[in-house]
């Protein structure tokens, strides 16, 4: 299966600057359908920027960025909305949007602008509601929420779009322990389930060594190792990516690597 | 949970549709208050055989009544509805799109640049050459130019950033009034004029004024409406909007061109009314929701009835003397918001509790 899934999402020789310094600096990734990628790595180290070249929000300095095969920006927008979704950090709400109107945003691409949302839409939003568990929910305004409710309505949202290709900026951002498991659980079944390609970023190393099949450990903006957790999740990458020793051992249950942190290097 | 879901979202169209029909219904009231309220005043049911089936034949009073009914009245209070209608479309507009509240149709420097204009052609006599023209004419060009201004000095790149578009509304709106107040002390013996001018009021509305708004008003109206959706994913902020498959930049563009002419028909015929459009977006928001397909058209009809209805008061309350309306919309509106303000901060609190 790997083999002909490799490279739906496409980065080669990719370079970034927000002005004057290289943020992202020949980065060359790949992410295949029917798994979930990780990108991990310390604060600035450039993986949110990384996400936002293949999402063609930010267009790459130099190199090239394809999903598909083809060039995101050559795309038109609802094209591009039907085919990937991000997900990252959203801004606090001004307005009280009802977590159903929120959700069903996310058909946006398939609706257009002018035709109004139609009974294979509602049940899209439906489907992505009830799967973050958001069913009571729903006539509430997002304003009234807490941010790890909000976090699963926007993860509804980006659920509901149906895309082939999900990049979510830290999915589990704000959410309780149960809901972190939950929330990998579904999009790693999205991934299986729907053939889909799913690049998350994550801070919880134990979590992407559970969930992905790939790790990008990203460092100063450049990929300091890739590969299966088992390659990549060591005491030896943690102390050189991260600057922090770290004890290293087979999870009990599934046999990947468990990181226990121990302290600042 | 099926049944609760699709229900939920059908009582709340339910409802959104009901009080849409009660706007619609309270301006035409208004509207009927309006044209039948003044110096002469004139019964509702009289009004309406006035002005479908005209003056009574052979009766001299009721041909004067005609007169002042059709070709004074109506043509102000259409004008009232038609202003209101676009100030509360545009605001809901702005509003949306700079996801502020306190976003108002004047961002772009409208108004001071249409006042640049009447002022100008004030001072210059324009009256000669344009005729029953003269003000709304070089107003509107005053407020295209302006418009026009900030919104390139905001794009770089094909990329307007709305940060820099809501600094440099702010920097050449009060460029542009110092300039005004300029031209006003220079122009010493006219300043009655201009202050008449930038106080805002609808006296001077003629049918035709309202044979070139209503047209105007109806097709960027309906467009603004198409923009609904666009302005929902917007709403949560440019980038979450990109994600979603839109084409930001274009949607923006269209966005800020469509309101920001909406609202300079609106002050070219009028002067800058002020608070319309601020208060009356924020208020529907508290009742309908933030959805824009239904925000937009009600605060277009929340914004007539509310100009109808001042303009009403400004000319009746103290008779002969006429109060700005702009007071009025201020001193009228500003206490039923804070209102609806309370109302949502008390319901807030014991949803909390």
């Amino acid at each position: 299966m790997k083999d002909t899934s490799e490279g739906i999402v496409q980065l080669e020789g990719v370079w970034f600057s927000y002005g004057r310094r290289w943020v992202i600096q020949d980065v060359t990734f790949s992410a295949g359908a029917g798994e979930v990628t990780a990108i991990v790595g310390p604060n600035g180290a450039g993986k949110s920027t990384l996400l936002k070249i293949v999402s063609g929000f930010l267009r790459p300095g130099k190199g090239s960025s394809r999903v598909l095969g083809r060039d995101v920006a050559a795309m038109s927008p609802r094209e591009r909305g039907k085919l990937l979704t991000y997900m990252g950090a959203e801004l606090e709400p001004v307005f009280g949007f009802t977590v159903e109107e929120t959700v069903l945003l996310g058909r946006f691409p398939h609706t257009g602008a002018l035709r109004k949302e139609g009974p294979d839409d509602v049940a899209a939003a439906r489907r992505a509601m009830n799967l973050l568990h958001l069913d009571d929910l729903a006539q509430r305004p997002i304003t009234d929420l807490s941010s790890g409710e909000r976090q699963r309505v926007y993860l509804a949202r980006a659920l509901c779009q149906e895309t082939s290709i999900l990049l979510i900026d830290e999915p589990t951002a704000h959410l309780d322990m149960a809901y972190e498991m939950w929330v990998m659980e579904v999009l790693a079944r999205r991934a299986r389930d729907q053939n889909a390609a799913v690049v998350v970023i994550l801070h919880d190393l134990n979590l992407a060594a559970r969930f992905a099949s790939v790790l990008y450990f990203v460092r100063d903006g450049r990929v300091h190792k890739s590969g299966s957790p088992g390659e990549t999740v060591t005491a030896e990458t943690i102390r050189e990516v991260y600057g922090a020793e770290c004890y290293v051992f087979p999870h009990p249950e599934g046999g990947w690597p468990q990181v226990v942190p121990l302290r600042p290097a | 949970m099926t049944g609760a879901l699709s229900g939920g979202k059908a009582t709340g169209a339910i409802k959104k549709a009901w009080v849409t029909a009660g706007l619609v219904a309270c301006l035409s009231a208004a509207i009927l208050l309006g044209v039948g309220l003044g110096a002469v005043p004139v019964r509702p049911g009289e009004v309406l055989a006035l002005l479908f089936k005209g003056p009574v034949s052979g009766d001299p009073q009721s041909q004067v009544r005609w007169e002042i009914l059709w070709r004074l009245r109506l043509p102000r209070v259409l004008m009232g509805s038609l202003v209101g209608f676009s100030l509360g479309m545009a605001g809901a507009v702005m509003q949306g799109l700079f996801r502020n509240p306190m976003a108002d149709p004047y961002i772009l420097g409208v108004s001071s640049g249409a006042s640049l204009g009447a002022v100008t052609g004030i001072v210059f006599g324009a009256g000669r050459a344009l005729g029953a023209w003269a003000l709304p004419l070089p107003a509107f060009l005053g407020a295209f130019c302006a418009m026009a201004l900030v919104y390139s000095l905001a794009t770089w790149h094909g990329r307007t950033e709305l940060l820099t578009l809501l600094l440099s509304g702010i920097a050449l709106s009060s460029m542009i009034s110092s300039g005004v107040a300029l031209i006003m002390v220079l122009f010493r013996q006219r300043t009655e004029e201009i202050v008449f001018w930038t106080m805002g009021g609808l006296s001077r509305s003629s049918w035709n004024s309202v044979r070139v708004s209503l047209p105007y008003v109806l097709v960027l109206g309906s467009l603004t409406w198409l923009l609904s959706r666009p302005l929902d994913a917007l709403a949560f902020g440019e980038e979450a909007a990109f994600h979603l498959g839109l084409d930001v930049e274009k949607s923006k563009r269209l966005a800020l061109f469509i309101a920001s002419l909406l609202t300079a028909q609106a002050v070219a015929f009028t002067g800058p009314i002020g608070f319309v459009g601020l208060v009356v977006p924020h208020a529907v928001r508290l009742v309908m929701g933030p959805a824009h397909r239904w925000l937009v058209p009600c605060s277009g009809l929340a914004g007539a009835c509310l100009l109808v209805l001042s303009d009403l008061l400004a000319r009746t309350l103290v008779p002969p003397a006429e109060i700005p309306v702009g007071v009025i919309t201020a001193m009228g509106g500003a206490p039923f918001f804070l209102y609806l303000l309370f109302q949502q901060r008390k319901r807030g609190r014991g949803a909390e509790s």
